[in-house]
């Protein structure tokens, strides 16, 4: 077994009296997207912050590509990738000079910069101030800036938060392909399709700890239950019912119904990350 | 890719990024012009010389007071040749700061001084009067003299306070804003000068004239308040450039650019050196180049002027890390920006004040950087004149440098 | 535009003014700026001959000076310190009186007269400050002068620069609070973003305005008082300065709006004042200057509200001697508005379309 890019444990952060992280544990190998799923103020921010070296962790240990990350070890940085919650991008700048000036942090002499604004749909407006571009074309300028230096791993923080629904898709694509190229990939997000749509696995953090974490498949098998939603016509217009797959009678009662004149439609359900977290925690994603 | 990459080139990768932030910024860049362009234009029309004298005129003309005595003067035994010696006496002469302008007509003299006539004196010397209220045509080739103040003397002035006549009144007339001390100080050079014709000595001694003067005598030499100005706007330069420095420093800060920057292999200490390497240079690069035009280098004072110019440069350059850091805001940036920058720019201005400044002033950090390039520019002070201030300077430096170092370290960690 | 809805908004921006850095600042300069250029250039414009001495002897010189105008007189008790003091230019000239000076010239001893004179005093100064002493001590001997001297003034006395200095720092008072204030928080408001979630409540664009008018207006208005009583400017016709007050704030306010309206951020904002900072100052250098052609300064837009300033509350006029720049004041004020609401609209546009 390969050595995990991301290896961390009994991390703890605490923000004056508030402590945002309480000792978690996780690791990510190389080519895996794990997905940090939690509402705001979860703690998955201050966990990110802490593996990129912005913060020091109060205690427990975190290595990076085996590199210990509050050593402030500038070899941490140059082989690590980071897209921000943030917009932080020089405005006065065109999108080309901005990765540029990154590549040139990362010492590369010539950097791919059209190669990575083509892969993310910007390299008409390559010579365009940032200033003047729109919401989801800086988002796709901060994914590219994280890319920039063939990161070993990836560090993006609600990469899509706010975004429509086809940048979206186009930036969850590029996140693919890096981990295709071998890149580990942490990922926070508060949208449970975005984790259940990129991830191998997905932690749900809540309140600062890690109260779940496995494959998709497993968690919605472990903690979901399966169903079947049938919708039947009746005097008031449209009625529904679930009925549980394991449960007693469910044969019969399915039968019955697909009998039924008044039957309009039956979808198998599946159990959703949300429900999961829902049932997990007491609370939404929100 | 695990590339080790050199401290250098990060730093240089910054200053590029810091030169083309300041040179996209329109408002600064327009207002660094404005400073280079203005300041220098608006030094060259301030008046390169000192105007110290009283301007006094006189009615009737010394000589004819002169003639209309020597009888009197025969009388009392005076021979021709003293006579003409007294031809040819300059009477103001040792009386430094007194110009006379000399008048036949006593009642065209009263008129200048109120106004309705107007004094010029053309190229040879001479005076040509302007009826103002007329609106004459103004004389060709003439400057024009403003006289405030006149003495009306007798016309037997001389001869009858040789003779010690009883009774002889001199007028005054003056121009009512002409400041008290010097409408007594004339009366009092009437009456002395009445003492004297009198032959009546002064009641004390006094020391020979030279070992009056305490200190180098700047009569007919006075520093020109161009020449005040001249190490001012060279400070006011450098002081412009804080609250560029201290905007773009916010801008990084407010909009975490530079937490963009930390987490690549840059380092906080690569980000303040570049930071501090562009503020630095930013200062001394426009000092300089006003320096050129205004003036002011010598074969002698060059290199005591550029060290000064760089201890400043520096010392700014501090004060605008800590500027930048410390606002939430672009306002509350402006606000930090005109907080620090007014008690620093007090010591410039106490040049334009005689004398010694006060105590509180030469506390100021700013206040050895404006006396050694005051002294330098206008006093040919030396390196071992300054190195009292420069010594200063340098304490302050370091003071509100790693302050200003300290305060941006501070936010950036904190981001 | 709705009064109750403006009034709110002008409510909350009261409110959180003291949070706010130029409301601080507008609120601070005019005490500054009336200490700085009272105290400081009050003198730089009209500096009196400085002269120190050391009297041992209770001298009638000494006392005759003191009660002399014009002349700054310092008392020493060292020879040394006064000697210093001259040289380094803090004293034009220094004078020596010993014990028993005052008798000797009585009795005819002729003593020596110790009268030092600095390297960097004016010629002028040192002629006002010798000949005045020596006629001192003429004076002191009792010998009766050989001749009478009159004195005949002409013209009136002009103001002193304390006053001329007055619309200067009035300016400062209105520019920071009348036109700064409003014109920040405006611009503050559109970089937040709350200036969106204003325009999609109840309140319309012309609600906003208003409101941010009116803080300019009551600031301005404030401060520029508050200048005038600082500076012993404020007369005994407050009813008639309050007139003229409100008119110059409604106008400080209006062209505060305009430059808050036009810029998109505060950077732009403040490179803006910066910029205008000599076309919005340059009328009160004529009061400076009273010998400047004062035509000129009728070009400048604020020289028609700071001379109905001038005239009624620093030289006590009545405000009919003023009526028509008051009148071209609320002109300018009311051509204003389309301007400002033509720049509204445009910027609306521009933050709904993101």
């Amino acid at each position: 077994m390969t050595e995990p890019a991301i290896k961390v444990e009994g991390l703890r952060f605490s923000y004056g009296d508030l402590e945002a992280v309480k000792g978690i544990s996780f690791d990510v190998q190389p080519g895996e997207i794990l997905g940090f799923l939690g509402p705001n103020g979860a703690g998955k921010s201050t966990t990110i912050k802490m593996l990129t070296g912005q913060i020091t962790p109060k205690s427990g240990s975190a290595q990076v590509l085996g590199i210990d990350v509050s050593s402030d070890d500038p070899n941490l940085q140059a082989q690590i990738g980071v897209c921000f919650e943030e917009k932080n991008l020089y405005l006065n700048m065109s999108a080309k000079e901005n990765l540029d000036f990154y590549a040139s942090l990362f010492g590369i002499k010539e950097p791919e910069t059209m190669e990575i604004l083509r892969r993310v749909g910007l390299a008409e407006r390559a010579k365009d101030r940032v200033s003047s571009f729109s919401k989801g074309m800086r988002q796709r300028m901060m994914i590219s800036r994280s890319f920039i230096n063939k990161p070993k791993v990836l560090f993006l923080d609600e990469p899509t938060d706010g975004l429509d629904p086809v940048t979206s898709a186009q930036i969850r694509k590029t996140i693919k392909e890096e981990a295709e190229r071998g890149a580990a990939v942490l990922l926070t997000t508060h949208d449970m399709f975005e984790a259940d749509e990129l991830s191998d696995r997905v932690a749900f953090i809540n309140d600062g700890e890690i109260v779940a974490l496995d494959t998709v498949e497993n968690l919605k098998i472990k903690y979901g239950t399966r169903s079947v939603k049938v919708r039947l016509r009746n005097s008031e217009g449209v009625h529904e019912e679930h009925i549980e797959l394991d449960a007693d009678g469910f044969s019969a009662r399915l039968a019955e119904l697909a009998a039924s004149p008044d039957l309009l439609t039956i979808h198998t359900e599946e159990a959703t990350l949300e429900n999961i977290f829902i049932e997990l925690t007491g609370r939404g994603l929100e | 890719m695990s590339r080790p990459v050199s401290r250098a080139s990060i730093i240089g990768a910054l200053l590029k990024k810091e030169l083309k932030a300041y040179s996209r910024d329109k408002v600064y860049l327009i207002l660094t012009l404005v400073v280079l362009l203005l300041f220098p234009v608006m030094f060259n029309f301030l008046p390169d010389s000192v105007d110290e004298n009283l301007t006094l005129a006189v009615s009737p003309s010394i000589s004819s007071m002169i003639d209309g005595a020597k009888d009197t003067f025969r009388e009392m035994g005076a021979t021709e040749a003293q006579l003409a010696e007294l031809d040819n006496a300059d009477f103001t002469e040792g009386e430094e700061g007194l110009a006379l302008v000399e008048f036949d007509d006593a009642e065209e003299m009263q008129r200048v001084i109120d106004g309705k006539l107007e004094a010029w004196r053309t190229e040879d010397g001479d005076i040509v009067l302007r009826d103002k209220e007329a609106d004459e045509d103004k004389p060709e080739d003439a400057e024009k003299v403003n006289l405030d103040i006149g003495i009306a003397f007798p016309e037997s002035f001389i001869a009858d306070v040789a003779a010690e006549k009883k009774g002889v009144t001199v007028t005054v007339y003056s121009d009512a804003n002409v400041p008290e001390e010097i409408q007594g100080a004339m009366e009092s050079f009437v009456r002395e000068a009445a003492y004297q014709l009198a032959g009546k000595e002064l009641p004390v001694t006094m020391a020979d004239e030279d070992s009056l003067v305490l200190g180098e005598d700047r009569a007919g030499d006075q520093i020109s308040l161009k020449d005040k100005f001249r190490p001012m706007v060279i400070f006011m330069v450098l002081l412009m450039e804080t609250f560029s420095m201290a905007s773009l420093v916010s801008t990084e800060v407010l909009q975490r650019t530079v937490t963009s920057v930390l987490v690549t292999p840059a380092r906080v200490s690569d980000f303040l050196i570049s930071k501090t390497i562009f503020g630095t240079f930013m200062s001394l690069g426009q000092g300089l180049i006003v320096l050129l035009l205004v003036g002011g280098l010598t074969a002698d004072n060059w290199s005591l002027i550029l060290t000064t110019l760089l201890l400043g440069s520096v010392m700014f350059t501090g004060i605008a890390l800590f500027v930048g850091a410390s606002g939430k805001d672009f306002m509350g940036q402006l606000f930090y920006s005109m907080l620090f920058t007014i008690p620093l720019l007090i010591p410039s201005f106490s040049v334009l004040f005689p004398g010694t400044a006060a105590v509180w002033v030469k506390v100021l950090p700013t206040y050895p950087i404006i006396d050694t390039l005051v002294g330098a520019m206008s006093y040919g002070a030396t390196w071992s004149d300054s190195i009292g201030s420069l010594a200063y300077a340098t304490a302050w430096l370091v003071v509100l440098f790693f302050a200003g170092l300290f305060q941006l370290k501070r936010k950036v960690q904190t981001l | 535009m709705t009064p109750r809805l403006t009034f709110k908004i002008l409510r909350k921006d009261i409110a959180l003014g003291p949070r706010s850095p130029i409301f601080l600042w507008a609120l601070i300069l005019p005490f500054a700026l009336t200490l700085i250029l009272q105290v400081a250039f009050g003198s730089l414009f009209n500096p009196e001959p400085r002269l120190g001495i050391v009297d041992d002897g209770d001298s009638q010189i000494t006392a005759q000076i003191e009660g002399m105008e014009g002349i700054d007189l310092v008392l020493l008790d060292d020879v040394e310190a006064l000697k210093t003091q001259v040289e380094a230019n803090d004293l034009d000239a220094g004078l020596v009186l010993p014990s028993g000076f005052d008798a000797a010239v009585k009795n005819g001893d002729r003593p020596d007269l110790q009268f030092y004179i600095g390297g960097e005093s004016y010629a002028s100064n040192r002629i006002i400050l010798s000949v005045t002493t020596l006629d001192l001590v003429r004076d002191l001997e009792g010998s009766d002068a050989p001749v009478t001297v009159e004195v005949v003034n002409f013209g009136t006395v002009g103001l002193p620069m304390s006053v001329r200095l007055v619309p200067v720092i009035v300016f400062y008072a209105l520019v920071m609070a009348g036109i700064f204030a409003p014109g920040s928080n405006l611009v503050e408001e559109k970089e937040h973003g709350t200036l969106m979630a204003l325009l999609v409540s109840p309140a319309k664009i012309g609600d906003v305005l208003a409101a941010k008018w009116a803080l300019g207006t009551i600031l301005a208005s404030i401060m520029a008082v508050a200048t005038l009583v600082l500076n012993n400017a404020l007369g005994s016709n407050w009813l008639e300065v309050l007139v003229v007050v409100l008119v110059a704030a409604s106008l400080s306010s209006m062209v505060g709006l305009l430059m808050g309206t036009f810029a998109k951020d505060s950077t732009i904002m403040f490179g803006m004042i910066k910029g205008l900072g000599i076309f919005l100052f340059a009328p009160t250098l004529f009061y400076i200057f009273p010998e400047w052609p004062q035509w000129i300064a009728k070009l400048f837009p604020l020289y028609w509200i700071l001379e109905p300033i001038w005239v009624v509350s620093v030289m006590g006029g009545s405000i009919t001697e003023v009526w028509f720049e008051l009148a071209v004041a609320i002109g300018i004020t009311i051509a204003l508005i389309p301007a400002v609401g033509f720049v509204a609209r445009k910027v609306q546009t521009q933050m709904a379309a993101g």
